[in-house]
């Protein structure tokens, strides 16, 4: 993928984010000194790349054995996060050589509980004389404040469409392609300030390009919220009373496209003001069943009899 | 015939496979292991020993006896029970480890190979020590070691896992072992109905060996079932039937009681969920019954029961950590269920079971399938992209796969520069085929019976003259020729305000389930799925990985175990089941 192909190595790479990159490098002339480190911003700044950027330039060549990158959304439970970070300073004790310390790499931290959080800290404590942490976070909101105080927080702002369209340009350089002003310009649209998005946009658009010219043609066939029709097709047959046809549509974006339950309630959600049949009235009464559904999905063994339930639900309503 | 004469031996011995030809399911597991002892017929040894990891009853002892056959090897086998401490575990790999036997020239055998059986049971708590012994062997060993396991995901045996080979080896898919009973039952002159023998097959999760012992004790002593303890037992009709009779809620529970379906898996609240809008249709009845089944699924979610994974093709029913069930939890949850029925049925029981179209064990599997599927492919994209896998399953696979269906060739060298396996390159392929929903609102009417708003009596007039007629009873509209729909939407377009579509029969056929081309082993035809006449009753076609699929045609055709075994080697021996024993020695290469 381009994301990884076109990542940034180093700092000076970085195409945004002046001031603070600026401030990081100052940071980093004393490496001894580095204090933990929280990155927050939206999704596609550039938070993950700085962070693996100021790695490779500590750690350089030791890169992989004393980097930890964690997710805290994927590693389930603290006690998983507190047992690797364990395992992994007693290596860079047992490590011989100038190496002051090891880089633990949390990203999306503001997923994590506040209870995992506060266990957080105590890690970050007793792990400090071997580790040092670079928190990312979408929302410092999302930190708690024991920990917000334990790091300099350096905030990640939106790209804009000068900064963004110029590391497109670069990729469609490097890549001898013709990069058309109107087709960056479409792709920046839809990736909303998000550089990862607008790149994976970018490949997908080249991948049907022939002769180095860009398509738009492919983005037809590129569908993120595919379900959303279907979705709202399954509420609108369930509020005119046909049950069985309601639950064959949630069978198909379940059996065919492979949607969960919670994403079915999530489109749900966001269709039901879009159909004409749902009177105002209707609408309060089907987000309670939606929110009662959504609550016993995690209860229950098996998420599509807990949809027919809403389904059944939804035609009694249309009945009224 | 000679099965006769030996009939008190237990057919999983009997039967047994004596080459790794015979070997059933697996078959990934199987190749690897032949490459890793080939190995040690050549100059180079291999450092490492071999772990086999799976659940009871796939193959495992089998597979590394059958193997060491097939390569001349002989097996020096030790069991949990044998070994306990580090002393014991010296002595007895010592001796046959180290010192070059003389067999090597006096039988023709190329030396033993260990078996360590189960090294997972042996070395728990009490056995401190035991697997440092084991460690140490394998790493000065000159000899072939195999061990297998249930399961060493716990951290004590990292350490092994670094040292040996690991190779998983998973449930064996139910369909294959209905084929290899039907060919034992034959073979030893008994017989099964076919559905008892399904179920045997289904029941047994993919365990072999429990399956044939089951089957030994249900054909000989010729108990219908092997469960029935009582003598009476409800079939799936009667249950139902109990269930919805509205005799009150205790009732309903002793229906439970003495219903045959097995109320530890999900299969009666998924046969519930299939026929329920059937039995009721008024909406607020219906509504109720779902609310009541819902909570008897939220019932289940708690007990925590292991979900029937054993209709899962490999590589993607993994053995996973699973909770302990609370059974104790479970007659609140059946409870829960029996008062699904309290309301007064709106239609016949019986017909609602024949019209109910049984979808939703289908729709799950196929459904939970395609969650492992790309739980995997989330996983290694997370960390090729640094990622959470979360945000791979937002941010990257809808590109993947896009990419893929703009460009297959492209896509793939994409993947292997991510370092993506096999199977989630297949996947993806497969994902790409999907043809994407088409955008803006879509719905098809029901030409045999569908619903328009009130119109009054002049545009009434107008459709029937359109080609349309009204059923009084059903309250339902009806195109009156159905092989000139084109003709009546053009008309309709006319009539009402808004244009309408027709259903045709043939799209709601072929609804375009992946491309995948599989082969049947049984006719050897390649047949594209879509295109299978069995692809309604084939669980097995979502995956591509697979080289052929067994179908409910197959199932009970006793030659079916030939056939795959034909199919993945060669043929069986004909002395196999008279003479079990010599077979080790007569291998050479």
């Amino acid at each position: 993928m381009w994301i990884e192909k076109y990542r940034p190595r180093t700092l000076d790479e970085v195409v945004n984010q002046k001031e603070t990159v600026d401030g990081l490098r100052a940071l980093l002339k004393t490496p001894a000194t580095m204090p933990h480190l929280l990155f927050a911003g939206p999704p596609g700044t550039g938070k993950s790349t700085v962070a693996l950027c100021i790695a490779r330039q500590l750690m350089g060549d030791n890169f992989r054995k004393l980097v930890l990158e964690l997710n805290a959304s994927d590693e389930r439970g603290i006690g998983v996060v507190r047992e690797r970070i364990k395992g992994f300073s007693q290596i860079i004790q047992t490590t011989p050589s100038g190496v002051q310390f090891g880089l633990v790499i949390l990203d999306e931290s503001d997923e994590m509980t506040k209870d995992a959080q506060t266990a957080l800290r105590r890690i970050m404590e007793t792990a400090s004389r071997t580790c040092r942490f670079i928190l990312i976070c979408n929302y410092q909101s999302g930190i708690i404040e024991p920990i917000q105080s334990r790091c300099s927080v350096f905030r990640f702002r939106q790209l804009d469409e000068i900064e963004a369209s110029s590391y497109l340009d670069r990729i469609c350089k490097s890549e001898k392609m013709e990069a058309d002003p109107q087709v960056l310009k479409r792709i920046l649209g839809l990736s909303e300030g998000d550089l990862r998005r607008a790149v994976n946009y970018l490949q997908v658009v080249a991948s049907s390009s022939k002769g180095g010219r860009l398509e738009l043609s492919a983005l037809e066939k590129f569908q993120p919220e595919a379900q959303s029709s279907l979705v709202r097709n399954m509420l609108t047959l369930a509020i005119k009373g046909d049950f069985i046809k309601a639950r064959d549509v949630m069978y198909e974006l379940m059996g065919k496209y492979g949607v969960s339950g919670r994403e079915i309630i999530r489109g749900a959600n966001r269709e039901i003001t879009r159909i004409p049949e749902i009177t105002e009235d209707k609408q309060v009464e089907i987000v309670r069943a939606l929110g009662e559904s959504d609550f016993r999905l995690t209860q229950g063994a098996n998420e599509d009899i807990q949809l027919s339930a809403m389904l059944a639900q939804l035609v009694e309503i249309g009945r009224k | 015939m000679q099965a006769q004469v030996q009939q008190n031996v237990a057919w999983t011995e009997k039967y047994r496979p004596q080459t790794t030809a015979m070997l059933l399911g697996n078959e990934d597991a199987v190749e690897k292991f032949k490459a890793w002892l080939k190995q040690w017929t050549l100059k180079k040894k291999p450092s490492k020993a071999c772990l086999l990891v799976g659940p009871p009853g796939v193959g495992k002892t089998t597979l590394a006896r059958a193997a060491a056959s097939d390569y001349g090897f002989r097996v020096v086998e030790m069991n949990a029970s044998d070994v306990r401490t580090e002393k014991t575990i010296k002595k007895v790999l010592a001796p046959a480890s180290t010192s070059m036997t003389l067999d090597v020239f006096s039988t023709g055998s190329r030396g033993n190979l260990i078996l360590l059986d189960e090294v997972d049971g042996v070395f728990g708590r009490e056995d401190r020590g035991g697997l440092g012994a084991v460690l140490t062997a394998i790493k000065d060993a000159p000899l072939p070691i195999v061990l297998t396991a249930n399961n060493i995901d716990d951290e004590r045996f990292d350490d092994l896992r670094k040292a040996s080979t690991v190779l998983p080896m998973y449930e064996v898919r139910p369909r294959l072992l209905v084929s290899l009973l039907h060919y034992i039952l034959t073979e030893e002159g008994k017989s099964l109905q076919p559905t008892v023998v399904k179920k045997l097959a289904r029941e047994s999760y993919g365990d072999i060996r429990s399956a044939i012992n089951d089957a030994q004790t249900m054909s000989t002593s010729g108990m219908a079932t092997l469960r029935s303890t009582r003598t009476r037992e409800l079939d799936e009709r009667n249950t139902v039937r109990g269930m919805f009779a509205g005799k009150g809620l205790a009732a309903a529970r002793r229906v439970l009681n003495e219903t045959e379906i097995p109320l530890y898996g999900d299969e009666l609240l998924l046969l519930i969920h299939d026929i329920l809008p059937y039995v009721y249709t008024s909406p607020d009845k219906l509504a109720k019954a779902y609310d009541a089944l819902s909570r008897a699924d939220m019932g289940y979610g708690k007990v925590g029961a292991r979900r029937s994974r054993g209709m899962m093709p490999p590589p993607f029913n993994l053995p996973r950590r699973d909770r302990v069930p609370e059974w104790s939890l479970l007659p609140v949850a059946l409870n829960e269920l029996a008062s699904v029925g309290m309301q007064e049925p709106d239609e016949d029981i019986d017909h609602a079971l024949q019209v109910a179209p049984r979808t939703s064990r289908k729709i799950v599997d196929r459904f939970q399938y395609r969650l492992w599927a790309l739980d995997h492919l989330c996983g290694r994209l997370a960390r090729a992209c640094h990622l959470s896998k979360r945000k791979a399953l937002l941010d990257i696979v809808p590109f993947l796969v896009t990419i893929f269906r703009v460009d297959e060739a492209r896509g793939r060298e994409i993947a292997v520069q991510l370092e993506l396996e096999e199977r989630d390159i297949d996947f993806l392929a497969s994902e790409s085929k999907v043809q994407p929903v088409p955008s803006g609102p879509q719905e098809l009417l029901d030409p045999t019976g569908f619903k328009l708003p009130y119109m009054g009596k002049d545009k009434f007039i107008q459709l029937m003259r359109a080609g349309i007629s009204y059923d009084r009873n059903g309250g339902r509209f009806v195109v009156r020729r159905l092989d000139n729909l084109d003709a009546v939407e053009e008309r309709l377009a006319g009539i009402l305000s808004s244009p309408v579509k027709f259903a045709r029969p043939e799209e709601t056929v072929a609804r375009g389930e992946g491309e995948a081309i599989q082969e049947c082993f049984v006719d050897g035809l390649q047949v594209l799925c879509g295109k299978c006449e069995f692809i309604e009753n084939c669980p097995t076609h979502a995956v591509t990985s697979l080289k052929f699929c067994l179908c409910d045609e197959t199932l009970a055709d006793p030659k079916g175990y030939e056939k795959y075994v034909t199919k993945n080697g060669p043929p069986p021996k004909a002395s196999r089941a008279a003479k079990p024993k010599q077979v080790t020695s007569r291998r050479k290469r």
